[in-house]
């Protein structure tokens, strides 16, 4: 369980499943964005985690001078509450990121995004609707880390579908353009 | 109950107290904590939607995460109320 929780590429995963997937379905690829794109908001947990320490010791200074001015219940309440935002504030990221994923079954693809804590929108074409796909990196932290997006075009509702940030795009679009080859070669045959 | 422009202005001046002000600074922190209970809450219900519609293994790791969350900042809340 432990490798799904950082993995931002699983092939054929096991104990998972979506909303509305069909009894003959199972999925091929799982993508999220690189694990490395969650360097921001680890810092600034980190930097978070530290702000109570050197808050303290400013409150602890402050009523040393003015004779227990501000009450140790509220210092106290004022720690915790901090420390609960703190802990809020990773889990939304951390899900926010888990969750928001890039799915390949042997029927279709399928794009969750989950912006916040207040917006859901997930997008699906049969894989058959692929037109073509294009693997992009640019910026100098990406080339060095080998993440970029992969732009899919289909002939579906919605005309594109961009995976964002994932770990060596090039594979990733060569992985969708031999699954959409392979199903489009099949649906010719019957 | 009728309240003078003199007593309005004690009211004010003693926020500029530093007694007054830490009194201030608590009632800014419960209503802090007040407005991140309900932003808790939503987390809850997001969790919960996610896990519908993406099933892992996690699940319940995930469910267990946001209620320890909720729950904590509503037991804070109800700390902060009775002693601050």
């Amino acid at each position: 369980m432990l490798k799904t929780l950082y993995c931002s590429f699983l092939e054929k995963p096991k104990n998972m499943g979506f909303e509305g997937e069909d009894r003959d379905e199972h999925i091929l690829y799982l993508f999220r964005k690189s694990f490395l794109t969650n360097a921001g908001w680890i810092t600034a947990t980190i930097i978070m985690l530290t702000v109570p320490f050197l808050a303290n010791s400013v409150l602890i200074s402050l009523n040393s001078k003015n004779a227990g001015l501000i009450p140790v219940q509220f210092i106290l309440v004022l720690n915790i509450f901090w420390f609960l935002f703190t802990f809020g504030f990773a889990l939304t990221s951390f899900v926010n990121w888990f969750f928001n994923i890039y799915l390949i079954s042997n029927k279709r693809m399928v794009d969750m995004d989950f912006v916040g804590i207040l917006h859901k929108n997930i997008s699906e074409a049969p894989l058959t609707s692929v037109e073509d796909t294009t693997s992009n990196v640019s910026g100098a932290l990406r080339t060095v880390f080998n993440i970029g997006s992969v732009y899919i075009q289909t002939a579906a509702e919605r005309r594109e579908f961009e995976f964002i940030d994932v770990a060596d795009p090039a594979k990733v679009r060569d992985l969708i353009s031999d699954l959409v080859t392979e199903k489009k070669e099949a649906k010719d045959v019957h | 109950m009728f309240i003078d422009s003199a007593s309005t202005a004690n009211i004010i001046s003693s926020f500029f107290t530093p007694e007054g002000f830490v009194n201030l600074l608590q009632m800014l922190v419960l209503f802090l904590e007040f407005v991140y209970l309900l932003i808790a809450f939503l987390i809850t219900r997001q969790i919960s939607l996610m896990n519908k519609s993406f099933k892992t293994e996690a699940a319940l790791l995930f469910t267990i995460a946001g209620y320890i969350n909720f729950l904590g900042t509503a037991a804070l809340l109800i700390l902060s109320v009775a002693t601050l």
